[in-house]
C-alpha cells in the first residue's frame, strides 16, 4: 500500500505508457521508402518502386554449362511452385500461333500494316517459303511445321518482335520468364510471390529453401534469390545482430555513467524516463499521421538521449543545492525551458521539410520532449528532492578549460578542418547505402548486375486516371517518338483497338486476299507443298472477327500498373537516353532512370537537409536572442554547434566515410544539442554571479552528454549502414560539441561577458 | 512440349529403354551403357502432310559420352545441324557454330542429356516402354501428347548395342524415320572433340 501510494504517479504513467505501446503495435509499422523521399521526386520513386520488375522475386542460377543452368533453372522453378513460394507460372496457350494470329487484328497499327505489306510482296513470300522449306530438313522442323501451315506469311513475327522488344533486353535473351546471358551460363527467373517484398517470414522461408537446395547442387553451381525479399532478409538479419551488440554496449555505457555520476537508486528514474515518454509520443504521432514509420520509431533512441537530459539537470540541481525544492526548481526551470525551446525549434524546422518521415520525427520528438520536460519538473522532483548520499564515491571531474589563446587557436584549426571536410566529404549516390548487406549479398548483387544493367535502361511512364486513359496517353507518347514503344502496340486502348481492327479488315480486302493466295500457291507448288497446306490460314482469315486470342501478353511482364483507384500507369522500358527524358512532362509522362533517380534523391535530401539546418539555425538564433538579449552570448551559443560540426565533417572526410542520407538527418539535431550545452554553460556562468552555481555542476553536463552518446553513439558499433551512420555522426558531432562546451566555450565566455 | 520431340532425335544412340520388368530390357540397357563413343551416318525420311512427297536428308552423328559432346550434322540437301559441347548448345550453319540462346533450345538440349546419360528414371516418368524382340516401343504416358504418338526403336540383330532404325509417329499422321548405317562404337574420336 505504502509503495503504491508513494509511486502512484509513476505507476499511472507506466500504465499509460503500456497502453500506448499496445496502441502502436495494433497497426502495422510503415516500412515504405516513400516516406523518406522529398516531395519533388516522390512520384518518380513511387513509380519506380511499383514498376513490374521491382516486385519480382529473382532467382539466379549460375553454372559452367548452359545445359546444366537450364536444367537447374527448370528444377528450381518447379520446386518453388510446388512449395508455394512462387505463384504458378502462366503456361503458354495450347496453340500459340493461332492465338498470336488472333491477337493481331486488335494490334494492327499503321506500322504493322507497313510490315505486313512488305511480307506479302512476291519476293518476301518466296523467301519465306524457302526458309520454311529448308527448316523442314533441319532439327528445327518441329518448330516450323505448325507455324507454316497456320501462318505462311509469318505475320505473327510482327507481334513476336514487339513482345520480345518490350523488355529492351540488350544482348540477353528473355523467354518464358527466364533471362539468360549470352553464354547461357547464367539464368534469372522472374517470379511473382504471394507475399509482399517486406514480409520477413516469407524471406526466411525462401532463405531456408535455397540453403537446402544449394546443398543438393554439384560444385561450381549456385542458385540464389534476389529482389525485395532478399533486401528485407539482409536488413533484418543485420539489424537483429546489431541490436544485441548495441543493447549490450548501450547498457554497459549507461551503467558506467550511472556508477560514475549517480550511484543512488532514485537516479535510476532518469533512465526510466524514455520508457514513459516514447510510447505516448509514438502513439500520438501514429494517430496524427494515420501510421508511423519504423524509422521514426528508430529515432526514439535519439529522443531518449535528449529527454534524459532534463531529468539529469533536475536531479543534480536538487541534489547539489541546499535551498528548498520549489526555489531550486523555479531557478532551473528557465534553463530547462531554454533547452526545450532550442531542441523543439530544431524539430519544428524539421516539420517544414517535405520528407514525411522528417515531419513524423518532428511531431514525435516534440511530444516526447514536452512530456519529458513536464515529468522532469513535475513528477521526478517528488522522488529526487530528498538528498541522499551516493553509495560509494562518485567521480569529481577535473575539467580545466583552455586559455583564451589556446581556445582561439584550437577553434581556428577546427574551423579549417571543418571547411576542408565539408568540401571533401563524399555522399553515397546509391539507394543501396540505405540497405545494409553482407559480403555474400554484395557478391550476388554483382552477378545480378551483369544481367540487369540499370545504367542502360530507364522507365517511361504514361499516366491516366483510368486504365484506358493511361493506354491512350501511352499511344500518344509513342507517336511522338521516332520509334514506337512496343508496349503501346501490344497494350492498346479501346479506341485504338477498334481502329486497328478496321485497318485489318480493310487491309485484307478481296483483291489482296486473292493476290496473296495466288503468289503463295505459285511458290508452294515450286517447293512441292500440297495445294491445301495453308488452308488453316485462309480459314482463319475468313473468321478473323469471331476469333478471340488466349494470349496474355502481361503474363511475364505486366506494364499496366494501378497506382491508386484513380491513377494508372503504363511502364515502358526504354534506353536511358536524353530523348526519352526530354519528352516527359512530369504530369502525363514521367521518365525515371535508376541512376538519375539516385542522384536526384541524394540531391533532394541534401537540399532538404540544408533547408532544415538553415531554419533550425534561424529559429534558434531568434530563440537564444530572446533568452539572452545579448549578441555575444547569442553568438557563443553557436560555438559548440559550429565546432562540433567541424569535427564531424572533418573526420568524415579524413576517414573517407561515405555519408548516406541518414547522416544528414542528424544535422538539425546537432544544432539543438550543441546550443543546449552552450546554454548550460552560459547559465552556469550567470548563476556564478548569483551564487547559484551549484545548480549547474559540470557533472550534469557530462552525464547528460555521455548519456546521449551511450544511447545514441553506440550505434557506431552497428553493421547496418543507417544505424552506423547515425551513431558515427552522434559520436563525432555530439562528442565534438560536448568537448567544445567544456573546454573551449568557457574561455570565450569569460572574455565576452 | 516441343522439346520433348527433339529428344526423340536422340534415339540413334538408343540408350533409353531400361525397365525393371523385362530382364532383357535391363540387359540391353546395361550393354548400351557400355557405349562410350559412337559414330554413324544417318538418313532421315519425313512424311509430312504439308508436302506431296516425303523428304529425305542425310548426315553424320558423333557422340562422346564421357565429354557429353554430340555432333549432329545434316549434309544433304542442306547443311545444318547442332552441336552440344562443354555444356553449351550451338546451331550449325554451314561451317559456323552459333550459340543457341533461346530457352526453348536450351531446354531441348537439357532433355537430350537426359537421354544420352541414360536417365531411365526420367524416361519412365514420361513413357510406357515395351519390348518385342529387338523392337522397343515408347508410348507417352500423356495420351493427349500433341507431338509424339509413338516412338519405335529397332536394335541391330547381331549387336544390340547398335540402333538400326528409329521411327517417330505423330498424332497428326506425320512421321519421321531415321536409319543408321556404318555405325561404329567405342572408337577414338577426334582429340579436339566430336566436331
Amino acid at each position: 500500500m505504502m509503495f503504491s501510494r508513494r509511486y502512484d504517479k509513476l505507476i499511472g504513467l507506466f500504465t499509460l505508457s503500456l497502453l500506448c505501446l499496445a496502441g502502436i503495435f495494433s497497426s502495422p509499422i510503415e516500412e515504405n521508402m516513400l516516406a523518406l523521399v522529398p516531395q519533388s521526386i516522390k512520384r518518380q520513386v513511387q513509380l519506380f518502386e511499383r514498376s513490374p520488375l521491382s516486385q519480382k522475386l529473382i532467382v539466379i542460377v549460375t553454372s559452367p554449362s548452359a545445359i546444366q543452368t537450364t536444367q537447374i533453372s527448370q528444377d528450381v522453378q518447379e520446386k518453388l511452385t510446388q512449395t508455394g513460394l512462387i505463384k504458378p507460372l502462366v503456361q503458354p496457350t495450347e496453340n500459340v500461333v493461332q492465338d498470336m494470329l488472333a491477337a493481331l487484328p486488335a494490334r494492327f497499327s499503321a506500322q504493322a500494316q507497313q510490315i505486313a505489306e512488305r511480307k506479302l510482296s512476291a519476293a518476301s513470300i518466296a523467301a519465306q517459303l524457302t526458309d520454311y522449306y529448308e527448316k523442314l530438313f533441319s532439327f528445327q522442323s518441329i518448330f516450323v511445321s505448325d507455324l507454316m501451315a497456320q501462318d505462311p506469311f509469318y505475320l505473327t513475327e510482327i507481334l513476336f518482335d514487339k513482345w520480345a522488344a518490350i523488355g529492351n533486353k540488350g544482348p540477353n535473351t528473355y523467354e518464358n520468364g527466364l533471362l539468360t546471358n549470352q553464354e547461357g551460363t547464367m539464368q534469372a527467373g522472374l517470379y511473382d510471390t504471394k507475399d509482399t517484398v517486406a514480409d520477413l517470414r516469407a524471406a526466411n522461408r525462401l532463405q531456408k529453401f535455397f540453403t537446402e537446395y544449394q546443398l543438393s547442387l554439384p560444385n561450381g553451381v549456385r542458385a540464389f534469390f534476389m529482389g525485395g525479399l532478399r533486401y528485407t532478409l539482409e536488413n533484418a538479419t543485420l539489424i537483429k545482430r546489431d541490436l544485441g551488440i548495441i543493447t549490450l554496449a548501450g547498457l554497459t555505457g549507461l551503467s558506467g555513467i550511472f556508477l560514475w555520476f549517480f550511484r543512488t537508486r532514485r537516479a535510476l528514474l532518469i533512465y526510466v524516463l524514455p520508457l514513459l515518454v516514447l510510447p505516448p509520443a509514438a502513439w500520438a504521432t501514429q494517430l496524427i499521421f494515420g501510421h508511423i514509420s519504423g524509422i521514426t520509431l528508430g529515432f526514439g533512441s535519439v529522443v531518449a538521449g535528449l529527454s534524459v537530459d532534463y531529468a539529469i539537470y533536475v536531479y543534480f540541481a536538487l541534489q547539489q543545492t541546499k535551498t528548498d525544492e520549489i526555489k531550486t526548481l523555479a531557478q532551473i526551470r528557465k534553463h530547462l525551458g531554454c533547452n526545450f525551446l532550442t531542441s523543439a525549434l530544431c524539430f519544428v524546422a524539421l516539420f517544414f521539410s517535405s520528407v514525411e518521415v522528417f515531419k513524423q520525427i518532428a511531431v514525435f520528438a516534440l511530444i516526447a520532449l514536452s512530456l519529458a520536460l513536464w515529468i522532469s519538473l513535475r513528477i521526478f522532483p517528488l522522488y529526487f528532492s530528498k538528498q541522499i548520499a551516493p553509495k560509494g564515491k562518485t567521480v569529481s571531474l577535473p575539467v580545466k578549460p583552455f586559455t583564451l589563446r589556446t581556445a582561439c587557436w584550437v577553434s581556428i584549426l577546427l574551423l579549417v578542418f571543418g571547411i576542408w571536410g565539408m568540401t571533401h566529404v563524399s555522399f553515397s549516390q546509391g539507394l543501396d547505402s540505405l540497405n545494409s548487406t553482407s559480403t555474400d549479398f554484395k557478391k550476388d548483387k554483382q552477378v545480378i548486375d551483369e544481367l540487369f544493367s540499370s545504367d542502360h535502361n530507364a522507365l517511361l511512364f504514361a499516366l491516366g486516371s483510368t486504365k484506358d486513359e493511361a493506354l491512350t496517353n501511352n499511344e500518344r507518347l509513342s507517336d511522338r517518338l521516332p520509334h514506337p514503344l512496343p508496349a503501346s502496340e501490344l497494350f492498346v486502348s479501346h479506341q485504338t483497338q477498334l481502329q486497328n481492327e478496321e485497318r485489318w479488315q480493310e487491309f485484307w480486302n478481296a483483291s489482296r486476299r486473292n493476290y496473296a493466295r495466288l503468289l503463295l500457291q505459285e511458290e508452294a507448288q515450286k517447293k512441292g507443298f500440297k495445294s491445301n497446306s495453308f488452308l488453316p490460314f485462309w480459314q482463319w482469315l475468313e473468321q478473323t472477327t469471331t476469333k478471340t486470342s488466349n494470349i496474355d501478353f502481361s503474363a511475364w511482364y505486366n506494364p499496366v500498373l494501378m497506382l491508386s483507384k484513380d491513377l494508372y500507369a503504363i511502364v515502358n522500358i526504354v534506353p536511358n537516353a536524353p530523348l526519352y527524358a526530354k519528352i516527359a512532362n512530369g504530369n502525363e509522362t514521367v521518365f525515371v532512370s535508376a541512376s538519375q533517380l539516385q542522384k536526384d534523391l541524394v540531391q533532394g535530401v541534401k537540399k532538404e537537409a540544408l533547408w532544415v539546418v538553415c531554419l533550425a539555425l534561424l529559429f534558434n538564433w531568434i530563440a537564444v536572442w530572446i533568452v539572452f538579449k545579448n549578441f555575444k552570448e547569442t553568438l557563443l551559443c553557436f560555438v559548440p554547434v559550429v565546432l562540433g560540426g567541424s569535427v564531424l565533417f572533418g573526420c568524415l572526410a579524413l576517414f573517407d566515410v561515405q555519408v548516406n542520407l541518414f547522416g544528414l538527418i542528424f544535422l538539425p539535431l546537432l544544432v539543438g544539442l550543441g546550443i543546449d550545452y552552450a546554454i548550460f554553460q552560459l547559465m552556469k556562468f550567470h548563476s556564478q554571479k548569483a551564487s547559484t552555481n551549484l545548480l549547474y555542476p559540470t557533472q550534469a553536463l557530462l552525464a547528460a552528454g555521455l548519456s546521449t552518446l551511450a544511447g545514441f553513439g553506440v550505434l557506431v558499433l552497428a553493421k547496418h549502414t543507417v544505424l552506423f551512420m547515425m551513431g558515427l555522426c552522434a559520436l563525432l558531432g555530439i562528442g565534438g560539441a560536448i568537448w567544445t562546451a567544456l573546454w573551449i566555450l568557457p574561455a570565450f565566455k569569460e572574455q565576452a561577458i | 512440349m516441343r522439346y520433348k520431340l527433339l529428344t526423340c532425335f536422340c534415339f540413334f544412340a538408343s540408350f533409353a529403354f531400361a525397365q525393371a520388368e523385362p530382364d532383357l530390357l535391363v540387359q540391353y540397357a546395361d550393354q548400351i551403357n557400355q557405349v562410350k563413343t559412337l559414330q554413324s551416318n544417318f538418313s532421315e525420311e519425313k512424311h509430312l502432310s504439308l508436302l506431296d512427297q516425303p523428304i529425305e536428308s542425310t548426315g553424320q552423328i558423333r557422340f562422346d559420352k564421357d565429354t557429353q559432346q554430340l555432333y549432329w550434322q545434316y549434309e544433304t540437301p542442306f547443311q545444318n545441324g547442332f552441336l552440344i559441347e562443354k555444356g553449351q548448345v550451338y546451331r550449325l550453319q554451314g561451317k559456323n557454330k552459333v550459340p543457341v540462346q533461346n530457352a526453348m533450345g536450351r531446354m531441348m538440349a537439357a532433355q537430350m542429356v537426359v537421354w544420352l546419360t541414360l536417365d531411365f528414371k526420367s524416361l519412365k516418368q514420361d513413357y510406357e516402354i515395351s519390348l518385342n524382340g529387338r523392337e522397343i516401343t515408347f508410348v507417352p504416358r500423356n495420351k493427349a501428347h500433341k507431338v509424339v504418338k509413338q516412338i519405335t526403336v529397332w536394335l541391330d540383330e547381331k549387336n544390340p548395342q547398335i540402333v538400326k532404325q528409329v521411327q517417330m509417329d505423330e498424332p497428326s499422321g506425320d512421321s519421321v524415320v531415321w536409319k543408321f548405317t556404318h555405325v561404329r562404337i567405342n572408337i577414338p574420336l577426334n582429340k579436339e572433340g566430336v566436331l
